[in-house]
């Protein structure tokens, strides 16, 4: 593991950047909370393996990157997103390019009344005591490095508030479109850019909406996007929520998700990871209240020079809530996985109902993942499980399939699409399961071009 | 035409396979019989393609062509089919899509144009329906929590919308109830053809009611001991195998 004083230097150096910068914001108290958070993480611990989160993902070369802030909404050339939407899917749509809220890009009109979908900086211009609230409250338990800068260094991010009783009638896309502009941010001292979004996504009672993001890397080449979202569901409400990590190869990426669940609320996530180099996605649940409910599914694609790592912390707290996760893994070349489900029922949490699953198909001999599963009970009457798997394709399957006349790479194509399958089906909206398992199909092509193509009935 | 000459086939090491000698012309029915453990499976094996046995010697060809040159797939595509005593379960592999891949492999290989959804749903609803096989089991994972019967039943629909020139048939009796054994056996008798060859491995002479065979092999400790014609089905479904083996002893 890296010193702790290189660990020092570079934080030091990332928030020396971010010293100039402070000023274009107009907002007193965000202004105040991000020098608190600048201080705050001068003084965390260092990184190190022993801390549990940090065993089997080695951030070394991440600190010996040379990031650099975007000081400016610089304008930049629009990017072609026409090419990165998904063809005819009408959404509220938030863009974010490196970071930054482009407005031309996004799609919001017609939002209905009580109902908020804004970028965080017109949000506060909107309603800046109702959005400083809102911020306190998702900064409330911030005591992780990546999060605190997060609030150190934020760029901007999404303010998400569905009114009581309301169902959304199409979904909200957040698109984060990053680029490293032709490699005019990756020179010898600089590695591209460090951008960090901020999500506050409030339903409340009996609320309904579903929220897609995407991670887009437009073009080749290296970043950090360091994401972080606060979800907070009141009583009833239910948020499907899918996200989509398509990072560059040789992106860095960081998801952290904190989602507080209110009684009887439903929280349904699918979480797809294809791109990065690097990439951890941190998602912490909460149950406040009874009978709630959250389902986490997930897929990963890990190929050479990727490692992914998915890090779930459950917390049942409360009687009577059930957690269903259910990850699985493609890896292959030499691709590295990380997965650590930890579920913790707290003894007063009576009747919870919880499921861990984690299931890995390694392609190739050099493919390697760490899989964890932590089921800590403390209450006596509940119903917990786990499974996890690692396993190859099964050299009768494949023989099988060969006899029907089907190639190798299309009888491995299937087999991996048969295994994404469950993954891909818990997404609701259709046209976004027909793209990802369009992605799919074509990262397992990169893998092996021969140009044998399937294609699938209608 | 099969033609195979002098095979010996070994599985981990140990010879299964010491010296088959056979020709299936076109048009013909051969069943291959014998107890467990002659080799009956391997040799349906070896003639698909399977990777893990090895031919230590002797000859298999189709039609003139050296098939232990080629891979299981390509096999497949000259015509080869298996049907399998143990289908193999393939989750979240839908069976209509498997079957039109299939398909369309074969037909991109021998140059002719693919089938498109519409017109392939078409084509394999009313092979299914030959069958007598519940169109819900199209709609499904190949294989994934069939019954054996179903499994089976699948089977012989590949074979049906494959049109093999060599089909061969690895106990697809066992575990049939009688119903079961009559369609599929009517499935198979539809597919006879003066351009097709069937080799039907069985255990018991049972399945030979239903597909009367131009032929009967028996086929003991890698070699076969004795051919002859239907007949020979029923000797052997009255005095058994032992009665073969004291003969050549005697």
């Amino acid at each position: 593991m890296i010193r702790a004083e290189q660990q020092h230097d570079w934080l030091k150096n990332l928030l020396n950047q971010a010293e100039d910068d402070s000023v274009k914001n107009n907002s007193s108290w965000l202004h105040q909370t991000r020098g608190d958070a600048k201080h705050a993480v001068m003084n965390l611990p260092p990184l190190n393996r022993k801390q549990e989160a940090w065993r089997y993902n080695r951030i070394d070369k991440l600190f010996k990157k040379n990031f650099q802030l975007l000081a400016d909404n610089i304008d930049f050339k629009k990017p072609d997103i026409y090419n990165c939407l998904l063809p005819n899917f009408d959404s509220y749509r938030l863009v974010f390019v490196n970071g930054c809220y482009a407005g031309q890009l996004s799609d919001t009109k017609q939002v209905p009344d009580k109902v908020t979908i804004e970028s965080l900086h017109n949000a506060i211009n909107l309603a800046p005591k109702q959005v400083s609230d809102w911020f306190r409250h998702s900064d409330r338990e911030n005591n992780q490095l990546f999060s605190m800068l997060n609030t150190a260094l934020l760029n901007d991010g999404a303010v998400i508030h569905i009114g009581d009783h309301i169902e959304l009638d199409k979904p909200i896309e957040i698109i984060y479109l990053n680029t490293n502009f032709l490699n005019k941010f990756n020179s010898a001292d600089n590695d591209g850019i460090m951008t960090q979004i901020r999500n506050i996504i409030s339903l409340g009672v009996a609320a309904k909406v579903t929220l897609i993001e995407r991670f887009i890397g437009i073009d080749k080449g290296q970043y950090f996007h360091n994401n972080f979202s606060d979800i907070v569901l009141a009583e009833g409400a239910l948020l499907k929520h899918y996200r989509v990590q398509d990072e560059s190869r040789e992106a860095y990426h960081l998801s952290s998700l904190q989602v507080s669940q209110q009684k009887n609320s439903h929280y349904y996530s699918t979480n797809l990871a294809f791109g990065g180099a690097w990439s951890k996605t941190n998602i912490n649940v909460d149950f406040a209240e009874q009978d709630a409910e959250c389902i986490l599914n997930g897929l990963y694609v890990v190929g050479d020079q990727q490692l992914t790592d998915f890090h779930l912390d459950v917390r049942h707290s409360v009687p009577a809530c059930t957690s269903r996760e259910q990850f699985k893994g493609i890896l292959y070349g030499k691709g590295r996985a990380v997965f650590d489900g930890h579920i913790l029922v707290e003894k007063q949490a009576q009747h919870s109902d919880a499921q861990l699953i984690n299931n890995n198909l390694l392609l190739t001999r050099d493919a390697e993942v760490d899989t964890k599963p932590q089921l800590e009970i403390y209450a006596d009457d509940v119903k917990c499980g786990h499974g996890t798997s690692v396993g190859q394709i099964d050299p009768e399957q494949l023989f099988y399939m060969r006899s029907r006349g089907l190639s190798e790479t299309t009888a491995y194509k299937l087999l991996c699409l048969g295994f994404a399958g469950e993954i891909i089906d818990s997404i609701d909206e259709k046209k976004l399961s027909e793209y990802v398992t369009k992605k799919l199909v074509q990262t397992l092509d990169s893998r092996n071009q021969d140009g044998d193509h399937i294609r699938f009935l209608g | 035409m099969l033609e195979i000459q002098d095979l010996h086939v070994a599985v981990n090491g140990k010879a299964i396979l010491k010296g088959i000698d056979l020709k299936v012309k076109s048009g013909e029915v051969h069943a291959i019989m014998g107890p467990n453990g002659s080799g009956k499976s391997t040799l349906a094996y070896v003639l698909a393609g399977r990777e893990d046995y090895q031919v230590s010697s002797g000859k298999i060809l189709l039609n003139g062509e050296n098939l232990l040159a080629l891979d299981t797939e390509q096999r497949a595509h000259k015509g080869v089919f298996l049907a399998m005593q143990y289908p193999v379960e393939l989750p979240g592999v839908n069976n209509m899509m498997f079957m039109r891949e299939s398909l369309n492999a074969m037909r991109r290989s021998r140059g002719e144009e693919e089938y498109d959804s519409v017109d392939f749903i078409k084509l394999i609803r009313a092979k299914a329906k030959q069958l007598e096989m519940d169109e819900k089991l199209l709609k499904r994972n190949v294989n994934d929590g069939f019954s054996g019967g179903e499994k089976k039943r699948n089977e012989i629909l590949q074979m049906a919308l494959l049109e093999p020139k060599l089909a061969i048939l690895d106990e697809t009796d066992s575990g049939l109830d009688i119903d079961a054994l009559r369609i599929i056996a009517s499935g198979v008798n539809a597919l006879r053809d003066p351009q097709r060859s069937i080799i039907l491995v069985t255990h018991y002479q049972r399945l030979l009611e239903y597909i009367q065979p131009d032929f009967v092999h028996v086929l003991m400790d890698g070699r076969i001991v004795r051919s002859g014609d239907k007949q020979l089905a029923y000797e052997l479904e009255d005095k058994g195998y032992r009665w073969i083996v004291e003969e050549i002893a005697a």
